[in-house]
């Protein structure tokens, strides 16, 4: 589904990312993990086509376009850190804007009431402004509206974040209820052993490196999953 | 019929509203133009010109200053999109004064003296412009291309993630303000039939930036409601004489006190449907 070859990504002198390759077959949960500063949301916004990149990446075998407007037609969806939430508009007008990229215009209404099936809360606060939304209905919001552009892979950058522990749950069983519906998702993540009973495969980013990759179970044996790596990379 | 000076202040009104639809259009992408009056200016001095010199009756006259303001709204966009905030507000009103400078050293126009000879526009003629580009802005508003417009005022990112044009939509809504401007120059310049550079100075933009403060900016209906409010105000305070600017501007910071988000606004709108 998703294939990146020699990613690389620079902020003036600064590399963020270098020669970082990574596949997500169909139907799978892919997680890229990796202490705070690693590279992991430099590298999605590049994939996304929110920075400027050297690399190639494909999706569904062809060059996904290089800016993030023409990469959401070509079927990536992206759920940025921060959600990315339209505050000053109301649920269903940001559930709107999440089909406004869609082929099948006169199809959104139907959509948009399946994800108001999805997650009830938005349909009970369709008429609020979406800056008024909890945290975690905020994500359920993210969520959906990405899910209304009908993405072929959907990339979710720290879904967690700043919730609390009950809501994280429920987002990562959404997750796992998405792939089970047939949705390749591409999840980073510094929650590392939360994500790895989700994913299929993960990539450890560290310093803007790849470092390794593989099962939650090869990951852990080969101790890079502890707290102390971690905080070392978060350190380097 | 109605007397000269309440026909003079429904004149000043309807142009005025077009104006401030004109600062409306660019808020929607979260922009803030201080250089409006710039567009205004282009659009009085096109139309003037053409009608004076070229005979071009006067609709078409000010249709044309519309599309030249717009190409130049449209010019002027291009590095306004790399600027936000205070930033843009600054590079247009500098881009005000510029213009400003520029007419008042043209001799063809007239430069500092001014320039005249135009016909006046009826007051019907005035209103035949601004209504229908208020019903033309309320529809746009229960628009998709609205909503996006809006998209990109609250987070740029997150537009472009879902698949919006970001430079497209804020270039158009520069374009498509800048033409509202000069709509509303042309029928200023052919209301008052004498223009001079002064008359779109910085005080021109506060203004419009004023009514749809004072207005409200979520609906079209604001900016019209608050560009009323700026002409009749004044007006309504003569009977204090020499305080009335000084009450006008004390009733002004009253009113942003008591309804920061302006007037008019959705759920004002939405009470007092029956």
């Amino acid at each position: 589904m998703l294939v990146v070859q020699g990613l690389a990504v620079r902020y003036g002198p600064i590399q963020a990312v270098r020669d970082l390759s990574l596949e997500v077959r169909p139907g799978e949960i892919v997680a890229l993990i990796g202490a705070n500063g690693a590279g992991k949301t430099s590298a999605v916004k590049a994939i996304a086509g929110l920075l400027p990149h050297a690399g190639s990446v494909t999706l569904a075998g062809k060059p996904l376009p290089r800016r993030a407007e023409a990469a959401v037609r070509a079927g990536l969806a992206l759920v940025p850190e921060g959600r990315g939430i339209l505050g000053q508009m109301t649920v269903a007008e940001n559930l709107r804007m999440g089909g406004y990229a869609r082929r099948d215009q006169a199809g959104l209404p139907a959509a948009m009431d399946v994800q108001m099936r999805r997650f009830p809360i938005l349909g009970e606060r369709r008429d609020r402004l979406a800056g008024l939304l909890s945290g975690g209905e905020q994500q359920m919001l993210a969520i959906a509206r990405a899910l209304l552009s009908e993405p072929r892979l959907l990339v979710l950058d720290e879904p967690s974040l700043g919730l609390a522990p009950l809501m994280s749950a429920r987002i990562f069983a959404l997750v796992e209820e998405l792939r089970a519906g047939g949705m390749s998702i591409l999840l980073v993540e510094q929650k590392a052993r939360q994500v790895l009973k989700i994913a299929d495969r993960a990539y450890v980013l560290e310093t803007g490196t790849l470092r390794a990759s593989g099962t939650g179970a090869e990951l852990a044996a080969q101790g890079l999953l502890s707290d102390a790596f971690m905080a070392a990379g978060a350190a380097g | 019929m109605i007397s000269s000076y309440a026909a003079g202040l429904l004149a000043e009104i309807g142009i005025a509203s077009i104006a401030a639809l004109s600062v409306h259009l660019i808020l929607a992408v979260g922009q803030l133009s201080l250089g409006n009056a710039a567009f205004m200016a282009c659009g009085a001095y096109t139309a003037s010109v053409l009608s004076v010199e070229h005979a071009v009756p006067i609709p078409l006259a000010i249709a044309a200053g519309a599309v030249v303001s717009g190409v130049l709204g449209l010019i002027v966009g291009f590095p306004a999109l790399r600027l936000r905030g205070i930033y843009l507000a600054m590079a247009t009103l500098g881009f005000g004064e510029m213009t400003r400078s520029f007419f008042l050293s043209l001799d063809a126009t007239g430069g500092a003296a001014g320039y005249s000879g135009m016909q006046r526009v009826s007051l019907i003629g005035i209103w035949a412009w601004a209504l229908p580009l208020l019903v033309l802005v309320l529809i746009a508003e229960r628009s998709r291309l609205w909503l996006a417009l809006n998209a990109v005022r609250d987070d740029e990112t997150a537009a472009r993630l879902l698949g919006l044009n970001t430079v497209a939509l804020k270039l158009g809504a520069f374009t498509a303000a800048a033409a509202l401007a000069g709509i509303a120059g042309g029928l200023f310049a052919h209301w008052h039939i004498f223009i001079e550079p002064g008359a779109f100075s910085l005080d021109r933009s506060t203004e419009m930036v004023l009514a749809v403060v004072l207005g409200g900016s979520t609906v079209a209906l604001g900016p019209f409601f608050g560009a009323a409010a700026l002409a009749l105000a004044p007006e309504a305070l003569r009977f204090i004489a020499d305080w009335r600017l000084a009450a006008f501007g004390a009733l002004l910071i009253v009113i942003l006190l008591l309804r920061p988000q302006g007037i008019i606004d959705k759920r004002l709108l939405r009470a007092l449907k029956p």
